[in-house]
């Protein structure tokens, strides 16, 4: 699997090892060419914008401090994406506690005891803004994307968003093919479900 | 095989990762198997949504900041005035501000003796720049701007920083797309997607007492751009320390508008002005200002969510929860539950208010109903452009306040 990784050609190899010279203008090159996809991985992970910026800075501050420790094992984004997933992660948990100790928000998904998703009513007739009910169901699909636990998030967030195959997925979470595949199952499929229950239908 | 076996295998298959003989398996099974070909759809559908998740852009300052993070650290901490400031390296803004305050003090000593020490205000603006608190973007861009132009450090009369001031927010933002004027706040980039022209439907009320609300906006908009600009609510929220930002300077976030990010400003003590629209799109937008008139307004802001659109009022309202039943406007609240609303109007536009429950939870599960204030207000120019606001728990008054400021910017 990782062997696969190794075989391609690195398009930064260059530029890092330049970086690794302490070359600071050629990180700047890394970090506009990469920021876009690290903001968007990080802003489905934590589910908002602020927090995701801050979590794209920390990363590319943190991967230029271990610059010198990348051994080219992996590319150098798939390296950068590791990166990004686990500041997420971090940032999620200091999100969760904060919820807790400030007042819920509104968009949360109201949990009843047994810990099922309440129902909104749907409304019979079709909205006839197209565009507004667009909007309306990416809320809805962010809403269950962050109602998954994390390690379900990660690979739906990298798969089915980013766009990654299983074995770049694999590298990143450090996990096997084979737990990539049955996490991207399970994740799919309680989003359908969730989708489901919010939506009446897709 | 069993049909939760196939239904397993479903997502494998999509993707295309199935062996050969398991994906012949399953595909026979389809073939005679109504469920999972349903749930085979259904699955698609769902990843077809996720796939359909817009993508965000970063915000214009992202690089500068990551930047100016990383040659902070990467500097090396050698000469005198490193050394002699060495203590002060506290990473808390209470010494960052201490530092910067000796260091512009030290400026303006030097600047008062110039020219003879004019050389000697580099080694303090190094460590003024070090000690920038992260938080503080406009602040971080100025400083970086004094360094690389002004042969002198920027100072204002009075001897104070005028690092805040809006020109200079706006001379230091490079990619300012988003930044039109001096006395526009917001600005958005919309993407171009005329929408066909159609004889609006005029507001229509449901039992309000009076003549229908009297627009004062009645030029011609030719086609007016569909769009929804959400997530002030979501993304919008100034976070504590933003907020005490906000008590001294102004605060400033995104919003997305048409999937494009939105910078919003507000600068303390300007009256602050909002709009939405693209300069090059000229009429066929519809971009509108509201003024926000004191600090108890703008800290409301995050609380209204901004919609553009082009519908009817019913429609609209029907969009925000408001309900007719009956001859009579409701709101519809999670659950089903139903409360009476009653009609609200300003000069230049009409609405709803109601009340309604949400259930809120808590770490342990649920934990209750909570009441909560709906508000719902639409404004149509009646030529294509109608802007509807919609708040969850802001005062009244406030309500009224903000939207008595709206005006369509044509």
């Amino acid at each position: 699997m990782k062997e696969g990784l190794n075989i391609k050609t690195d398009e930064d190899a260059e530029i890092v090892s330049l970086c690794k010279k302490g070359d600071v203008d050629a990180f700047e090159t890394l970090v506009i060419k990469h920021q876009k996809k690290m903001l968007n991985i990080a802003y489905r992970m934590v589910g908002n914008y602020e927090d995701a910026c801050e979590v794209v800075q920390d990363a590319f501050v943190s991967a230029h401090k271990a610059i010198k420790a990348f051994e080219e094992k992996s590319r150098f984004s798939t390296w950068l994406y590791t990166i990004v997933l686990n500041l997420s992660r971090n940032r999620l948990k200091q999100i969760k506690t904060r919820i807790h100790h400030e007042k819920f928000s509104l968009d949360d998904p109201i949990l009843t005891d047994n810990g099922n998703i309440k129902v909104e009513p749907v409304s019979n007739e079709p909205s006839v803004l197209e565009k507004l009910e667009k909007k309306d169901i990416r809320q809805k699909v962010q809403s269950c994307i962050s109602s998954l636990d994390n390690e379900f998030r990660e690979v739906l967030v990298l798969r089915d968003i980013q766009g990654f195959s299983y074995d770049e997925i694999g590298v990143m979470l450090k996990i096997a093919e084979g737990t990539v595949k049955s996490r991207l199952f399970r994740a799919r499929d309680a989003v359908k479900n969730c989708l489901k229950k919010i939506m009446g239908e897709l | 095989m069993e049909c939760n076996k196939v239904q397993e295998k479903l997502s494998a298959l999509i993707d295309g990762i199935l062996s050969q003989d398991k994906k012949m398996i399953v595909e026979e099974h389809l073939k005679s198997c109504e469920k999972c070909r349903e749930a085979l759809s259904e699955l698609k559908k769902t990843i077809g949504h996720i796939k359909n998740q817009e993508e965000i852009e970063p915000p214009s300052w992202l690089t500068q900041k990551v930047m100016a993070k990383i040659r902070a650290e990467a500097e090396p901490k050698k000469g005198l005035f490193e050394k002699l400031f060495y203590p002060l390296h506290i990473k808390l803004p209470v010494g960052a501000v201490a530092t910067i305050a000796i260091a512009l003090t030290t400026i303006y000593i030097f600047k008062a003796i110039q020219p003879e020490i004019q050389l000697a205000n580099a080694p303090p603006e190094e460590i003024e720049r070090k000690e920038i608190p992260p938080a503080v973007i406009a602040r971080d861009e100025v400083t970086k701007q004094s360094q690389q132009t002004a042969p002198e450090p920027k100072i204002s009369k009075d001897g104070t920083t005028s690092y805040l001031t809006k020109k200079e927010v706006l001379q230091t933002e490079k990619n300012k797309a988003y930044v039109l004027g001096e006395s526009t706040s917001v600005t958005a980039k919309p993407s171009e997607q005329p929408m066909p022209v159609k004889e609006p439907e005029s507001m229509k009320f449901a039992a309000p007492k009076g003549p229908a609300p009297v627009m004062k906006e009645d030029k011609a908009m030719p086609s007016a751009g569909i769009g929804v600009m959400d997530g002030i609510k979501r993304e919008a929220v100034p976070t504590p320390k933003s907020k005490a930002m906000a008590d001294k300077k102004g605060i400033d976030f995104w919003i997305t508008y048409k999937n494009q990010l939105v910078k919003i400003e507000f600068l303390y003590p300007a009256n602050y002005n909002y709009k939405v629209g693209d300069e090059k799109l000229g009429a066929s937008s519809c971009d509108f200002s509201l003024t926000f008139m004191s600090k108890q307004d703008t800290d409301y802001y995050s609380l209204l969510k901004v919609i553009l659109v082009k519908s009817n009022f019913e429609q609209a309202a029907k969009d925000n929860y408001f309900q007719k039943e009956g001859g009579k406007w409701v709101v519809v609240g999670r659950h089903g539950m139903t409360t009476e609303a009653t009609p609200i109007r300003g000069k230049t536009w009409g609405g709803l208010k109601g009340k309604t429950f949400v259930g809120v939870h808590d770490e342990k599960g649920y934990a209750g109903l909570r009441e909560v204030a709906k508000m719902f207000a639409m404004i149509d120019d009646k030529s294509g452009c109608s802007v509807v606001f919609y708040s969850e728990e802001m005062p009244e008054e406030i309500f009224y306040r903000i939207l008595s400021s709206f005006k369509f910017l044509k």
